[in-house]
């Protein structure tokens, strides 16, 4: 009977310390996100918010920007790519998230237009999916807490029910028109396996702390449920880890 | 204690430890969404467009036209529900329920608007530019809760 009482009482201060630790961790694994700011609160000067020429370098919070230096431009048609889940390094797991969107260049004031038509909804959603045009991506790469912008983004079919996402990665806080800025490389291919959609591929990252080659593993149930797993190679060789599907 | 009693408040405190480590292994859904808001010419309309996983954060769906195609996400809202006008100037109010793992919404206001004031939630953070005739608000945000952004703008008078 003591050693009873022993054994619950061990395994009640274990399930109490998961669940302090898992709180600790839902609080701060995520929240060091390069983007997290206390808020954009704040008045815009009249001289600097009507002047498009004039970058105002003020506020982490918010800036004015000339337009290439803005994200690719577009109305948002297809989720190519979205979704995040944990990454192993070196017997440790990073975190990534890789979110692609394509996007069909109709200008503003084409929207506008529609708008101004008296058209329906049906009737405005078909008039954006039947623009011709090459379509642009957009998207973003984001390792444990730094956010890295991708540029040169390339999306192309291979074979039967599958899609190659092929993209550059920019300087964090950099804009991804900026060539310079390129500090690494993702490749996956993402297709649809037993009612799921799985994928993996190959992540270098150059210049910065995060240097070094990682196995990416992808793993999505529908579109609202992603989990990419990443692998840092070995110097020596390559640890892959599965995915549990 | 009895030990019948001990093994069951263990187990109760198992079952309240469940949801706490499954955020932490990160089995939630992320929730996304990546929206283009074009704001009409000089009226409150504006169309929403883009994708998103879930469209019940956004609480002026049931009182506009909109499309949500299930199997991608993809939302065409028009609505007159996010825009007033406040004295000689216009507010945009865009606010959100629930967390997302990752936030981008891009604003769209037409002519040579002056942007005289904008305010996000925590976890937000903006890029305004002027371009072809439309003053761009490219917002952007990762794990934030509630988003909620806020824009004070005048249109120029008119000559």
């Amino acid at each position: 009977m003591v050693k009873v009482d022993r054994i619950t009482t061990c395994l009640g201060l274990m399930v109490l310390l998961a669940i302090l630790t898992g709180i600790s961790y839902a609080q701060s694994s995520y929240g060091q996100s390069s983007y997290a700011q206390p808020g954009c609160a704040q008045p815009m000067p009249p001289d600097r918010a009507s002047s498009p020429d004039l970058a105002d370098p003020g506020s982490s919070e918010g800036r004015m920007m000339h337009k290439e230096g803005l994200p690719p431009m577009g109305v948002p048609v297809e989720m190519i790519v979205g979704g995040g889940g944990f990454a192993l390094q070196n017997n440790e797991t990073h975190l990534l998230r890789l979110n692609v969107v394509r996007l069909s260049p109709l200008e503003p004031e084409q929207i506008r237009d529609l708008l101004d038509s008296n058209k329906s909804i049906e009737e405005i959603r078909d008039a954006i999916k039947a623009e011709e045009g090459q379509s642009l991506y957009r998207g973003n790469m984001k390792l444990d807490d730094v956010v890295y912008p991708l540029t040169n983004i390339r999306v192309r079919p291979s074979g039967d029910n599958a899609t190659v996402v092929d993209a550059d990665l920019a300087l964090p806080g950099s804009s991804p028109t900026d060539q310079t800025s390129v500090v690494g490389h993702i490749m996956a291919t993402v297709y649809l396996s037993k009612g799921g959609w799985i994928g993996e591929g190959q992540l270098n990252v150059n210049s910065t702390a995060q240097k070094g080659s990682y196995h990416v593993l992808l793993d999505m149930m529908g579109h609202s449920h992603t989990k990419i797993f990443v692998t840092k190679k070995e110097s020596q060789g390559s640890e892959e880890r599965g995915v549990k599907k | 204690m009895r030990p019948n009693l001990r093994l069951t408040v263990l187990l109760i405190m198992v079952f309240l430890a469940i949801p706490f480590v499954s955020t932490a292994l990160g089995a939630n859904g992320s929730e996304q969404i990546s929206l283009s808001i074009y704001v009409d010419n000089g009226s409150t309309n504006a169309l929403v467009v883009g994708y998103m996983d879930n469209p019940e954060g956004l609480p002026f769906l049931n009182a506009s036209e909109r499309i949500y195609e299930k199997d991608t996400g993809m939302l065409y809202d028009v609505t007159g529900s996010l825009i007033k006008p406040d004295g000689g100037s216009w507010s945009l109010k865009f606010p959100l329920k629930g967390h997302y793992d990752e936030y981008h919404v891009v604003f769209y206001i037409p002519g040579m608007a002056e942007l005289k004031e904008m305010d996000c939630s925590e976890g937000l953070e903006f890029l305004a530019s002027s371009y072809n005739n439309s003053l761009i608000i490219n917002v952007q945000g990762f794990d934030v809760s509630n988003p909620e952004v806020a824009i004070s703008y005048q249109e120029p008078e008119k000559d």
